[in-house]
């Protein structure tokens, strides 16, 4: 997965096919022809439809938290690897060593500095909220990818972390999710 | 156009028509599960009269979506410090197979399994001329009709 789009079609497909287990697994397995190959097939034989269904509805329940945690992840990785050559392309153009030397700082910090501090500067230009909106879904990857430890962040969906982060990328000029 | 009373009284009528119809099916796979243990539980007396075996039955909860959730009793056969159980697992099963005398598959009236978590054995209904026939299944090869012999095979197996 290297783009948002691509992490939001992973989750979408994902969530959209475990519903469909769950879906057949209450509604219609034991309707399925089990007196047929299917009855003989090892991965499906000793299946029960309850089965399915406890297992899909396990999934399910955490399929929304990892997604942000996966959304987040790529999204951080984007915004990182395009500012960060954006930057270093100024960069080049810096001769006295001394702010040379603060710029390659600076570089460091993007690839790997507090992703806060990364698009901070993004703020003054009319971002405020939507920078503030994105750190809600920062903070709340943080608590899930902690181990939801300590006091709970608000929720953020999936859908809504995905607008937010792909407005952003748009902003930064890191194009529309890719 | 139908009114919320006629609406919910024709709901009310149809939910309590269906949880009779399922009360009479539970209680017929309950009376099928309490004859089988009756008959695994004589062959154990028969065969260990040291009583080296310890057997009790407990519930255990079953959600079919046919039936709803409930409860139905499991045998635990326990020695030695290991344990094997008669678990229940569906009335409505998928589990299929060639009941004695029949040239096609059929879907089993029920399914229980014989297990230490650790592996299992499959135990399936059919209703017979004379009741229930139950068929065992290791999973490797056809499944054979259960009897005291097949068994005490299947139940070595977990003690070993």
């Amino acid at each position: 997965m290297n783009t948002l789009d691509d992490a939001w079609n992973w989750y979408v497909s994902t969530r959209q096919n475990l519903m469909r287990m769950n879906r057949l697994a209450r509604k219609y397995w034991n309707d399925l022809p089990w007196e047929k190959e299917i009855g003989r097939d090892d991965e499906f034989r000793l299946l029960e439809g309850d089965d399915v269904r406890t297992e899909t509805e396990r999934s399910l329940e955490f399929i929304d938290d990892l997604a942000i945690v996966v959304l987040f992840s790529v999204f951080e990785q984007v915004v990182r690897s395009h500012v960060q050559i954006e930057a270093a392309a100024e960069v080049d153009k810096i001769l006295h060593p001394i702010l040379r030397k603060a710029a390659g700082d600076a570089i460091e910090q993007i690839e790997t500095g507090s992703f806060a501090r990364v698009v901070e500067p993004y703020k003054p230009a009319g971002n405020a909220d939507l920078i503030e909106e994105v750190n809600q879904v920062r903070r709340y990857r943080n608590w899930v990818a902690h181990g939801r430890r300590g006091e709970q962040p608000p929720i953020v969906d999936p859908k809504t972390a995905y607008q937010r982060l792909s407005r952003l990328l748009i902003v930064i000029g890191a194009g529309g999710g890719s | 156009m139908t009114t919320l009373t006629e609406f919910l009284r024709e709901k009310a009528a149809k939910h309590a028509a269906e949880s009779a119809k399922n009360e009479g099916i539970i209680k017929e796979w309950d009376d099928a599960l309490r004859r089988l243990y009756a008959q695994v539980r004589d062959w154990l007396v028969a065969s260990d009269p040291d009583r080296v075996l310890s057997v009790d039955e407990s519930s255990t909860d079953i959600h079919e979506e046919a039936l709803g959730r409930y409860k139905v009793p499991r045998l635990n056969i326990k020695a030695l410090g290991q344990w094997v159980s008669l678990i229940p697992k569906a009335r409505f099963t998928v589990g299929t197979a060639y009941p004695p005398q029949k040239t096609t598959p059929e879907r089993a009236a029920g399914r229980v399994d014989i297990t230490n978590e650790a592996r299992r054995h499959v135990l399936y209904r059919f209703h017979g001329p004379n009741g229930d026939v139950w068929l065992i299944d290791d999973l490797k090869s056809s499944p054979v009709e259960l009897n005291r012999e097949n068994f005490e095979a299947v139940l070595m197996s977990y003690f070993r």
